[in-house]
């Protein structure tokens, strides 16, 4: 049942079976005890009056992998990835250890596929330039708008130039 | 109190005492503005039909002209932190940031986040943020950690140098976390 705008009780008047169910019953079932079903999700605004559990997921490969892709490309172990149900905005954490066998860049971005259709690029990743053979660890958060529905999001990879590895690659989404 | 399913009442029937305090006391008092205590904040789902508020906090730590380590397992630094202590539930997400240099072209600086309190979680490579060479630079990582203790966690972070004949030099240092 939707919420509705409690009634304003009068003075002398009966109150009704009818007017409990919707005034009381249907708006304590629109709280957020009423909606809460799994631990450590964050309760969110959904509309108007509407409250909706929102879901924060992780997804992780430790696996040190390589590309020597110049385009953006999954490694041996695709992912991180993670497929949840969202609505229209997610934020986005992109975490990895990145080096490269030349003195170039390595970049980690993410692709959303499903409901939405977002490639990978360099706007919304990480990009690293180092010495040959050094490496870094870092991450970058993105707030995306995406169309509702089931959305996968997939962390994808390439190099400027040489042979880019990727180890401890971190995903987190959170839907908004 | 606990949260009880609304009763659906019945034309004609009773409404007692007991069940308004059952279904319209006990679960006004489950909802968030009977939770609510301090602006800021926002709710986490704790458990099946149970709320609580939680909190979002930042520390930093200025370094002043840099704090060194040499050490190749994670440690503290002269100025321990930045540390939060907060209550969570089994989840909480963190950034933390540092600036640092790594003593070399070929070496690097990592930190990384330790859970204590009612959780123990050392810091890992797996979650941390790497500096090389001798400029100094400033970015961070995101960690979520979802296999916490529920109650009062603090979270540090801490340090080390990939060798031991590198030092590694932090600066500037923050982290935030935000209990779920």
């Amino acid at each position: 049942m939707a919420w509705t705008a409690p009634m304003t009780a009068v003075a002398d008047s009966v109150f009704t079976a009818a007017q409990f169910n919707s005034s009381v019953r249907d708006n304590l079932n629109e709280t957020g005890p009423a909606i809460a079903t799994e631990a450590s999700r964050v309760i969110m605004t959904d509309g108007a009056n509407s409250l909706t559990e929102g879901q924060i997921l992780d997804d992780i490969v430790e696996t040190q992998e390589t590309t020597t892709s110049s385009s953006y490309t999954d490694l041996s172990t695709v992912g991180p990835e993670i497929t949840m149900t969202t609505r229209s905005r997610v934020f986005c954490f992109i975490n990895a250890n990145c080096l490269n066998s030349d003195a170039a860049n390595s970049y980690a971005s993410l692709e959303v596929s499903g409901a939405s259709s977002i490639t990978a690029s360099d706007t919304r990743g990480v990009v690293v330039d180092l010495e040959a053979g050094n490496n870094v660890r870092c991450g970058v958060c993105t707030l995306l708008a995406v169309t509702p529905g089931s959305n996968t999001f997939t962390m994808k990879y390439r190099v400027q130039s040489g042979t880019g590895t990727f180890k401890n690659r971190r995903l987190i989404i959170w839907s908004l | 109190m606990a949260w009880s399913s609304p009763m659906t009442a019945v034309a004609n029937a009773t409404f007692t005492a007991a069940q308004f305090n059952t279904y319209v006391r006990d679960n006004l008092s489950a909802t968030a503005p009977a939770l609510a205590t301090t602006a800021g904040r926002h709710f986490a789902v704790s458990g099946t039909n149970e709320i609580a508020e939680r909190a979002i906090s930042e520390d930093f730590v200025s370094g002043g002209t840099g704090e060194a380590t040499t050490s190749t397992s994670y440690t503290d630094l002269t100025t321990t932190g930045a540390t939060i202590t907060m209550t969570t539930g089994t989840h909480a997400l963190v950034w933390f940031v540092s600036r640092a240099t790594s003593g070399s072209a070929t070496t690097q600086a990592l930190s990384s986040v330790a859970v204590s309190g009612a959780s123990t979680v050392a810091a890992s490579d797996n979650w941390c943020v790497i500096h090389a060479g001798t400029t100094s630079t400033r970015y961070g990582a995101q960690h979520l950690f979802t296999t916490l203790t529920a109650g009062a966690n603090t979270f540090t972070m801490k340090f080390r140098s990939s060798s031991a004949s590198a030092t590694a030099t932090f600066f500037t240092r923050a982290l935030a976390v935000m209990g779920l």
